[in-house]
């Protein structure tokens, strides 16, 4: 079906060639055309071009991250009433999500004409960017200790932020227009206490924890497309 | 006011102090630098004083002892009025620089300056780093070694780590606390699968020099936890399909890792041992064929992160059977038949495969069909017809059996032997096998090698080899030096087996040569060239026998002077012949007789010996040397004659106690006329009883030795007549006794 429609928009871009041709000169044709080939490659072709390395290594970090995240949970925040993954407890601080203003994560679609292999790459940067600034800011503004645990799982977050940029590279996404999220959330002023330091901090590894299961999904994808490919 | 005045006094006292210190130091002395660095040059200036003692209205110069001697001056100058300076073009070690002044030859130091001398940094070298994993110790480490490091000097080293694909920070420095060489890389520094550059540089006030850049992928740098063997699946084609996991601090990684496979028989079924290379992701299946079937295979694993990582401890190892089917290969036989019976051999040639377990062979024959042996021993006796030509050997496992091997039954006999062999030792349990020189009328097709050791209950197992027809000597390993072994071989030609030749071997007597009298060659038919254990048994039994006897003998013969050995070995028999009738106490020793002092004659023969006893020897030879009286003579003793050998002496026992009459003649009538009876005769000490002459088993008639050397039957003894006078009784008697006449005769000589 993918093959019918790339097919498809290549006999579009053909014909529109041949209107450039007419209207442009050759050269100019020649360049809109070749842009528009690669653009409306379809993803099994963006796999060809991207790295099998990269993904792994990009499943690897991905993997490790999810692997962490509880032991990070269990280290940072010393509170039992904050459990990771109780879903009734998600409910219950939802009105304090709100209130501390975290951030939600953005959607990441199953990979198709509607939602691009580009988008997901472009998402799957900003949602690692939004919850690698939390952590630094409830870091910074609260009382909480910056345990080993939270320092392994931002180096880890930040070099599958590395492993996206690459892969976008390499499949020739512009990168240079997507928001790094460097706005503040303004935790200073609103996490007054330890509990809410607290919540803010089991707030955030839940949030993330839900995007890294998401970002997983994507490579397997990926790798899963790759290997039929190969 | 007075405080004031104290105060004043207390300046003044203070200023002159100072002033005479000052006045004390006559120059003073200045350098630059008090380090400088190796080579460079030096210049030292030396203020003198105008007040200072030494100079004061003196003709005074400067000089400058450098180290131990003063140097020369063309390096001196005065700079100004008071002031001179040295200048050392270049200085390589420590040197002390004193400033002195001299009037004319007498100088005084004044003033002095040690200057050193430094080097720039040695460069950090052995830059390694590795990464821990464990959650417990996770740290990326870096360490190098310094070089030499001089004290005078410190040196500060800084880290540098770039990160080759980073955008936001490329590159971060860390210094090094002093006095350490090592640091511990902060995580946020690197990344685990990225490449990184890494470097130290070291610093002191002479320069700056930088180590090495080490380019490096953290993960590389790290020791994995042993793998798991989860899941270990035979398939029907003999293969192991394994289902393994990383460790728990790797089990995130799904980039292809390197892994090691070890595999090893167990219960030393054919002692193989394999070792796999793999490349696989995590959890990636593995495949292993080309094992043996039926076999126990021991897993081991390792991995690595690539090949550039050193590797993970093994894992615990995981058994696994392969898939059993029919034993495949070939059996070595060896078939002894005699007449019907057979004694079948066989082992696993080198491409045999047992493919699985509870091995076990059975034999068979055809013609007719039937089992002759099922067995899981390797050798089986049974009986033959004369009809079977063939039997078929096939070795079965739990699965299923072999191809048949078939065995061709030769029962022609007669066919030659080798014509020479010979075992020479080549160490202690080895030995250098040489044969040759088979009847040229029969076609070698190869020969076998046969040997067991000897003596062992029970009996030990035979062994044997098929060699090639062309091969003429082996080497034979395995032997015990304790063990005697039979070792034979036999030639096979294409009509049958040939006899063998045999040689029985031991490394107590192993010469390098065969022995002659150890060669034996069997000829015979119904032995079919075996030789009996008893030829081994008697080599060894009969030389102690023999050894022993006649250790008894010696034994005997040194020791054999009491009465009691010398009665046993040699009773001393009295020969009538050569003896007198004498009378003789128990109490005298038989043994040693005395012979006659003057009875020499060596025509006489001395059958027997016998001890004088009781008697004047100087007249032993009397007429009445035979005193009846002192025999005992009682008639009425004498029972019934009869055949019986048996003695019926009495003596009188109260007169003779210990005397032992030799013989006494007892007679119912004339002798003549007493042809039924025999004499009875006393037994002597001699244990010889007297014979009577008409035992068949008795000696022939003794032969009274004349001095004339004729001899005269002497039938029996007589008595004299009455009316025989003394000198006709003693004529009668040497007529009778021509024994005792010689004695007499030689008495009548001597005296």
């Amino acid at each position: 079906m993918m093959g019918l429609r790339y097919c498809c928009s290549l006999v579009t871009l053909c014909i529109l060639f041949f209107i450039a041709v007419v209207k442009m000169n050759f050269q100019a044709a020649l360049f809109v055309t070749l842009v528009g080939i690669v653009v409306s490659a379809p993803i099994s072709d963006k796999l060809d071009i991207m790295s099998k390395d990269t993904i792994e290594q990009a499943h690897s970090l991905i993997n490790k991250i999810l692997q962490d995240i509880p032991t990070t949970h269990a280290a940072w925040i010393n509170n039992t009433s904050l459990t990771l993954g109780d879903s009734k407890t998600m409910q219950e601080l939802q009105y304090l999500k709100n209130d501390i203003n975290i951030t939600y994560a953005p959607v990441l679609q199953t990979i198709s004409n509607e939602f691009s292999m580009e988008t997901c790459l472009a998402n799957i940067t900003k949602g690692l960017q939004l919850h690698m600034n939390l952590l630094k800011e409830i870091i910074n503004v609260s009382k909480l200790p910056q345990t080993e645990q939270v320092i392994d799982l931002q180096a880890e977050i930040q070099e599958l932020l590395d492993l996206i940029e690459e892969l976008q590279n390499q499949a020739g996404f512009d990168t240079s227009t997507q928001a790094t999220d460097e706005q503040s959330h303004d935790l200073v002023n609103r996490l007054t206490n330890t509990y809410l330091a607290q919540v803010a901090a089991h707030l955030t590894l839940q949030q993330l924890q839900d995007f890294s299961c998401e970002i997983l999904r994507s490579i397997r994808s990926m790798t899963s497309s790759s290997a039929e490919n190969s | 006011m007075a405080s004031v005045w104290l105060l004043l006094v207390l300046w003044i006292f203070v200023n002159a102090l100072i002033k005479v210190i000052q006045a004390s130091s006559c120059a003073t002395i200045h350098t630059p630098a008090e380090v400088v660095r190796s080579g460079s040059p030096v210049s030292v200036s030396c203020s003198i004083k105008d007040d200072c003692t030494l100079t004061k209205g003196k003709d005074f110069h400067v000089a400058w002892k450098i180290n131990n001697g003063f140097d020369p001056s063309n390096l001196s100058y005065q700079e100004s009025n008071g002031t001179y300076g040295v200048i050392i073009p270049s200085l390589d070690t420590d040197t002390s620089i004193a400033c002195a002044v001299c009037e004319e030859e007498k100088c005084q130091i004044v003033n002095g300056v040690q200057v050193k001398v430094g080097y720039p940094p040695s460069i950090p070298k052995n830059l390694s780093c590795s990464l821990n994993l464990r959650p417990e110790k996770k740290v990326f480490l870096c360490k190098w070694d310094p070089g030499q490091e001089r004290e005078i000097l410190s040196t500060n080293y800084t880290l540098n780590i770039f990160r080759v694909k980073a955008k936001k920070v490329p590159s971060e420095q860390y210094r090094i606390p002093r006095g350490e060489h090592f640091y511990l890389i902060p995580r946020l520094s690197y990344n685990l699968l990225s490449v990184l550059e890494i470097n130290v540089t070291a610093v002191n006030v002479f320069g700056n020099v930088t180590s090495e850049t080490l380019k490096l992928i953290p993960m590389e740098t790290a020791i994995f936890d042993p793998p798991e063997i989860n899941r270990i699946e035979a398939d029907v084609a003999g293969c192991l399909n394994y289902n393994w996991s990383l460790g728990k601090s790797e089990q995130w990684l799904m980039t292809a890792i390197s892994l090691e496979l070890r595999l090893k028989t167990v219960d030393n079924q054919q002692n193989k041992e394999l070792v796999l290379p793999f490349t696989k992701k995590n959890g990636g299946k593995i495949n292993v064929c080309g094992l043996f079937h039926g076999t126990n295979y021991s897993t081991t694993m390792r991995v690595k992160y690539s090949t550039l990582s050193k590797w993970s401890e093994w894992s615990d190892p995981k058994i696994a059977n392969t898939v059993m089917k029919a034993p495949t290969g070939s059996l070595d036989t060896w078939l002894k038949v005699d007449d019907q019976n057979a004694q079948l051999y066989w082992k696993p040639s080198e491409n045999f495969r047992p493919n699985g377990w509870n091995l076990s062979y059975i034999v068979e024959s055809m013609e007719p069909k039937r089992n002759l042996c099922i067995t899981q021993e390797s050798h089986c006796f049974f009986n033959l017809t004369e009809k079977v030509e063939k039997v078929y050997l096939r070795a079965t496992n739990a699965a299923a059996s072999s191809d048949h091997t078939e065995v061709l039954v030769y029962r022609k006999k007669g066919l030659g032997s080798v014509s020479n062999f010979s075992v020479h030792p080549q160490s202690e349990t080895s030995v250098l096998l040489v044969w040759g020189g088979t009847p040229a009328s029969h076609t070698v097709t190869g020969y076998v090698l046969e040997w067991r050791s000897l003596n062992e209950m029970p009996e030990a197992p035979l062994s044997f080899i098929l060699m090639d027809k062309n091969i003429s000597s082996t080497i034979l390993t395995g032997l015990r030096p304790d063990k005697h072994y039979q070792i034979s071989i036999y030639p096979k030609y294409d009509r049958g087996i040939g006899f063998p030749y045999i040689l029985p071997y031991s490394f107590q007597t192993a010469s390098s040569v065969a022995p002659v009298s150890n060669i034996i060659r069997e000829h015979s038919n119904e032995k079919n060239g075996t030789i009996r254990d008893g030829i081994e048994m008697t080599m060894f039994v009969i030389p102690i026998y023999i050894g022993l006897s006649l250790f008894i003998i010696v034994v005997f013969a040194c020791f054999g002077k009491t009465e009691r050995v010398k009665m046993c070995l040699w009773p001393i028999i009295p020969d009538p012949a050569n003896s007198s009738i004498k009378k003789w106490t128990t109490t005298y020793s038989m043994e040693g007789i005395p012979s006659f002092v003057e009875d020499k004659d060596s025509v006489l023969v001395y059958l027997s010996r016998f001890s004088l006893l009781d008697l004047d020897e100087k007249e032993p030879f009397k007429s009445d040397y035979v005193k009846e009286s002192q025999w005992s003579r009682d008639i009425n003793s004498y029972d019934e004659c009869h055949s019986s050998l048996q003695t019926c002496v009495q003596y009188d026992s109260e007169n003779d106690r210990d005397s032992v009459p030799y013989a006494t003649v007892v007679f119912s009538g004339p002798y003549q006329n007493h042809s039924s009876c025999r004499p009875p005769y006393v037994r002597s000490e001699s244990t010889q009883p007297l014979l009577g002459a008409d035992d068949p088993c008795s000696p022939p008639p003794y032969e009274n030795v004349s001095p004339s050397g004729s001899v005269s039957k002497v039938q029996r003894f007589s008595t004299f007549p009455q009316s025989f006078t003394e000198s006709e009784e003693n004529e009668e008697l040497w007529e009778e006794f021509p024994m005792l006449r010689s004695l007499e005769l030689r008495g009548t000589d001597h005296t």
